[in-house]
C-alpha cells in the first residue's frame, strides 16, 4: 500500500507525540489537591474531545449519504462510528478510574456522564444497524449518527445547564501554565493519531466497496453461481 | 347521611394513620437546610463515608491502568482493522484469479 505524504505526515507527528506526550505529562507540576490521579485529565479529555470529533465526522458522511446518496459518504461514516465507539470507550474507562479517586465513587449517574453513556451506545447502535439491519441498515444507521452527534453539544453544555458533580468546562482555561504543554500536545497527538486511524479504517471501506464490486461483476458473469456471494 | 357516615369512617382511618406517618417523618425542613452548604451539598458525616479513613487509593495504578486502557484498546482495533484488511486483500486476490482464469 502506497502511503500519500501528507497522511505519512500526520503518521510521523502522531508517533512523535504518542512519544512526547507522556514525557511532559510525566513532568507537568501535580495538582495540589487530587495529586497524581489528576493526570488521568491529560488523556481523558482528548479521547473525549477525539470522540466528539468522530460523531460530528459520522454525521457529516451520514447526511452526505442520505441527501446525496454518497457512498464515501457512507464509507466515511461508517468508519468515524466505529472510532466514535473506540474513543468514548476510552472516555467511559478512564472517567471513573480518576472519579474513583477524586468522588470516591466509580460512577455516578450525573447528567455528563449518563449521556456520555448514552451517545456511546448510540453509536454501538448504528455499528449493529449497519451491519444488521438489513437492506435499510445504512439508512437506518445514517439516522442513529445524526441523532447521536446532536447529542454532542448537550454532552458538552451539561456541566452548565444542570448541577453536576463533574468538572465544568473552565478546567481547561483555566489550567496551570507548567500543565498547559503537556495538555494541548496531548490533545493534538490525539487529533492527528484520529485521523491517522480514520485513514486506515477507510482504506478497508474501500477495499470492502472493491471487493463488492468485484462480487457483481463475478457474478454477471455467471462466475459466482451456487455460491454466496 | 350516608356521606357523612362514609366521610367519618375515612376520616378516623385517616387520622391515626397520618399521625404515625408524621412520627416517622424526617427532621423539619429548617434542620435539614441548616446541613447543606451554599451550594446546597451536603457534609457525609465520617461514619457514613464512602471511603474508610484508612482506605489508600492506589493513584499510581489507576493512572497506569487508564494508559494502560487506551493504550490496548488501540493496539487491538489496530490490529483487528489489520485483520480485516488482510481478509478482504486475501478475498479480492482469490476473486481476481477467479475472474481472470475463468472469464
Amino acid at each position: 500500500m502506497k502511503l500519500r505524504p501528507p497522511y505519512l505526515l500526520a503518521v510521523l507527528v502522531a508517533l512523535g507525540g504518542v512519544l512526547w506526550a507522556p514525557w511532559l505529562i510525566v513532568q507537568a507540576p501535580r495538582e495540589p489537591i487530587m495529586g497524581l490521579v489528576q493526570k488521568i485529565f491529560y488523556f481523558h479529555v482528548p479521547c473525549a474531545w477525539v470522540c466528539f470529533l468522530s460523531a460530528f465526522v459520522c454525521a457529516g458522511g451520514a447526511i452526505a449519504y442520505l441527501f446525496r446518496g454518497s457512498e464515501r459518504g457512507e464509507r466515511l461514516a461508517a468508519s468515524a462510528a466505529e472510532l466514535t465507539v473506540l474513543f468514548g470507550l476510552c472516555v467511559l474507562v478512564t472517567g471513573p478510574l480518576w472519579a474513583r479517586k477524586a468522588w470516591g465513587r466509580w460512577w455516578e449517574w450525573d447528567v455528563r456522564l449518563t449521556s456520555t453513556l448514552l451517545l456511546w451506545m448510540i453509536f454501538i447502535a448504528y455499528l449493529f444497524a449497519r451491519r444488521y439491519g438489513g437492506a435499510g441498515g445504512k439508512r437506518l444507521a445514517a439516522g442513529l449518527s445524526i441523532f447521536g452527534a446532536a447529542n454532542v453539544p448537550l454532552i458538552y453544555l451539561s456541566v452548565s445547564i444542570w448541577r453536576t458533580i463533574h468538572p465544568k468546562t473552565s478546567v481547561v482555561p483555566t489550567l496551570d501554565p507548567g500543565m498547559r504543554p503537556a495538555f494541548w500536545v496531548s490533545l493534538l497527538t490525539f487529533t492527528f493519531l484520529y485521523f491517522v486511524l480514520l485513514g486506515a479504517r477507510l482504506g478497508l471501506e474501500r477495499a470492502r466497496a472493491a471487493l463488492d464490486a468485484l462480487h457483481l461483476a463475478a457474478e454477471d458473469r455467471g462466475l459466482l453461481d451456487g455460491e454466496h456471494a | 347521611m350516608m356521606s357523612r357516615l362514609w366521610c367519618g369512617i375515612a376520616l378516623g382511618l385517616f387520622l391515626p394513620l397520618a399521625s404515625a406517618r408524621a412520627e416517622e417523618a424526617p427532621p423539619p425542613v429548617a434542620v435539614e437546610a441548616s446541613r447543606k452548604d451554599a451550594e446546597g451539598f451536603e457534609p457525609v458525616p465520617p461514619g457514613e463515608a464512602m471511603m474508610g479513613m484508612g482506605e489508600v487509593l492506589p493513584a499510581t495504578r489507576l493512572v497506569a491502568g487508564a494508559y494502560g486502557f487506551i493504550l490496548g484498546a488501540l493496539v487491538v482495533w489496530v490490529a483487528s482493522v489489520a485483520m480485516r484488511a488482510r481478509k478482504v486483500e486475501a478475498e479480492l486476490v482469490a476473486l481476481r484469479t477467479k475472474i481472470e482464469t475463468q472469464g
